[in-house]
């Protein structure tokens, strides 16, 4: 579980790091100070030695310090004056107390000690011949360089390192609770920054749930911050918002519908009751099923208008997009909407010719011959209706004019809403849903063509769709 | 009535008159606004969707002048709406689609209410019209009735200790497509009279008529 939290982990990288970082540290800066210490002591153990060696030089009586007088001092000879002993003068002696550290020893060749300092430990070993004449080396607890001379002798200049080695073990463990104390602080001020980074994470996710859980008006309370949680919050209250607009928007639809269905319904109930509510005469009866068989045409035309819209919002992909003689649709439309003209004695003015568009024929006819029954039923008695065919820029482009009395200002944007109507009532005398223009903008959209309408003065309203033209040469 | 459906006018006005209502109808906002202030109604049936002027401008502009109870018809039912019309000034509130028998209980307790009486029974000395039921009942003995005697009893009774004018009770008894002429009105109180008692309805000369409390 722990491994699953962003926190956890953070917080375990973050003291990995910091250990390894630590350590890393640590151990470069100990062995750094060893190696100085060391460098200290061997530096210091020379000087020793430097002195050691200028006495045993001024030691040796003049002339005997031919080389070739020391060839053949053999062992056992005592005629040697190194073999008469060895002592420094008083105040170079002090160099070599107890105080000091250091201690010396001088061997003859053949591994008679000469002389040594008081504190000398007893058993030394006489180091074997080096290489070159000095070395340096560490026994336990000591460390020791030695010298040979050219007759032989052996000075060697020693220093017990206990303490030395107590101190590197003080520093070490100093290092130790430094490194301890600076992981720990690292650690707290992780926890503590990770902490704040993520709280507005679980803000988020706490609200997230909330808004999911049904209460889409709420939002994320963004910090004014411009940092990345802050675009998520903003991202996600974006989401939301689109979420919560489409909602209203399917609720105010689905309102809308039930609300159209339930005027019919009502009648149905109303003048099915009142017809049954006692004996009526014939034409009574006949009257009362006909007003409920008007309802229920009412219901079927709405019904299908909401079925035509559903498929319509739900499959933009399955349209044909091909070419459609925009003519040869117009000319379809007025053919099957013919006797309604007659009907309510309104002509329909066709301008002849041939422009094909692209889109799809059987929508395409939907929609024109919606707007054609719309510009009829909502004309002036014997008046005309006029389509126009026409090719602007990369559109090809259908107007249809009636001569009734067009729509408000206010109302021009909104007739393309779903359930719009002008007066706010149902439009008793044209007998519409309220969809018609809503479905045709729909089925534009679907295609990738576009509606809209303008007034034509002095009176009339004419409704333009726009579907993409064929490309020339295509 | 104000509503702008032909169909359900049509067949809300027949109930009504089924049940000794006088109807007129308005198919539109102006209209119906106009006759409710020319008017004094018993009662107004008011839809919401109507053209011209919408159900809440039309109850809007009546309550400036007129305190008529109104009964809104409408097919919007979130309680948002429901506030608004009671808030605007309805009296009740009907969501379509609506039972018939609901509507008339909901206008009958409407007039009651507005002409000051609980309940659904009347009494007026020893005469006991139940509204419900629409019969009428003399100390304890049944008293049968025309619709329009009836009407005429009940309206009386419901103003009982007013004197009612002979105009009043022809607005409020017929509506506007009657034919009847005002005459009718004395055929109807001394047939009355002649089933109740005399001392039932009297009549202030040159006023009108009247129920004692």
């Amino acid at each position: 579980m722990f491994l699953r939290s962003i926190q956890w982990r953070l917080q375990a990288w973050h003291g990995l790091t910091l250990i390894l970082v630590l350590a890393g540290f640590g151990f470069t800066v100990f062995r750094l100070h060893r190696e100085t210490e060391l460098q200290q002591m061997d530096r210091e153990l020379d000087q020793h030695l430097n002195v050691l060696v200028r006495a045993l030089r001024d030691h040796r009586p003049p002339g005997r310090s031919s080389p070739t007088g020391l060839d053949h001092s053999g062992p056992g000879s005592s005629a040697l004056p190194s073999s008469r002993g060895f002592r420094l003068l008083p105040e170079r002696e002090e160099l070599f107390s107890e105080e000091t550290g250091f201690y010396y020893i001088v061997w003859r060749r053949d591994g008679h000690t000469l002389g040594r300092s008081t504190n000398a430990p007893v058993s030394i070993p006489m180091p074997s011949v080096a290489p070159s004449d000095r070395g340096t080396r560490a026994r336990e607890l000591v460390r020791e360089s030695f010298h040979f001379t050219p007759p032989g002798e052996c000075l060697l200049v020693g220093r017990l390192t206990g303490a030395d080695q107590a101190r590197l073990r003080r520093f070490s463990m100093s290092l130790w609770g430094l490194g301890a104390g600076v992981l720990t602080l690292g650690l707290l001020g992780g926890w503590w920054i990770a902490r704040r980074a993520l709280r507005p994470i679980t803000d988020i996710t706490t609200t997230a749930a909330r808004i999911s859980g049904g209460n889409l008006s709420e939002r994320i309370e963004a910090k004014k911050t411009d940092d990345e949680l802050g675009h998520l919050a903003e991202v996600l209250n974006a989401t939301f918002a689109r979420l919560q607009a489409s909602f209203d928007r399917q609720r105010e639809f689905t309102a809308n519908a039930a609300h159209e269905l339930r005027t019919p319904i009502t009648v149905v109930m109303s003048q099915s009751e009142s017809a049954l509510a006692r004996e009526r005469s014939l034409p009574e009866y006949r009257e009362a099923l006909a007003a409920c068989l008007r309802a229920a045409k009412r219901m079927r035309q709405l019904t299908e208008a909401l079925l035509s819209l559903a498929r319509m919002d739900g499959s933009q992909t399955s349209l044909k997009r091909e070419q459609v003689d925009l003519c040869a649709v117009v000319r379809e439309s007025i053919g099957s909407l013919n006797s309604l003209a007659e009907q309510s004695q309104i002509r329909i003015e066709n301008e002849h010719g041939s422009l094909k568009g692209i889109g799809d024929p059987e929508t395409l006819r939907l929609v024109v011959t919606n707007l054609l029954t719309n510009a009829i039923q909502y004309n002036r008695e014997g008046g005309v209706v006029t389509v126009r065919i026409a090719s602007e820029s990369s559109w090809a482009v259908v107007s249809v004019m009636d001569e009734g009395p067009g729509v408000s200002a206010d109302s021009l944007g909104r007739i393309f809403e779903r359930f719009y109507r002008e007066d706010g009532s149902r439009s008793r005398h044209t007998g519409g849903v309220g969809l018609g223009l809503a479905i045709a903008k729909t089925c534009m959209a679907a295609m990738g063509g576009s509606i809209s309408a303008t007034n034509i003065e002095p009176h009339g309203l004419c409704v333009t769709v726009r579907i993409p033209g064929v490309p020339i040469g295509g | 009535m104000i509503e702008d459906e032909p169909d359900l006018a049509a067949s809300l006005g027949r109930s009504l008159r089924d049940e000794g209502y006088a109807v007129d109808t308005a198919f539109d906002g102006e209209d119906g606004l106009f006759r409710a202030e020319s008017i004094d109604y018993d009662a107004i049936l008011l839809d919401v969707m109507l053209p011209k002027l919408n159900g809440w401008q039309v109850l809007e502009r009546l309550r400036r002048s007129k305190k008529t109870p109104v009964l809104m018809l409408t097919a919007r039912d979130t309680s948002g709406d429901r506030v608004r019309g009671l808030d605007g000034g309805a009296d009740d509130y009907l969501v379509k689609p609506f039972d018939l028998a609901e509507l008339l209980a909901r206008l009958r307790a409407l007039i009651r209410r507005t002409s000051g009486c609980a309940s659904s029974l009347i009494e007026a000395g020893t005469v006991c019209i139940d509204t419900v039921a629409r019969t009428v009942t003399q100390a304890g003995q049944p008293v049968a009735l025309t619709p329009r005697e009836y009407c005429l009893l009940e309206f009386l009774a419901l103003h009982r200790g007013e004197v009612v004018t002979r105009t009043t009770l022809y607005e409020h008894l017929f509506d506007e497509d009657d034919s009847t002429l005002s005459n009718l009105l004395d055929v109807h109180v001394s047939n009355l009279r002649r089933k109740l008692g005399s001392d039932v309805i009297t009549t202030r000369r040159g006023h009108g008529y009247c129920v004692e409390g």
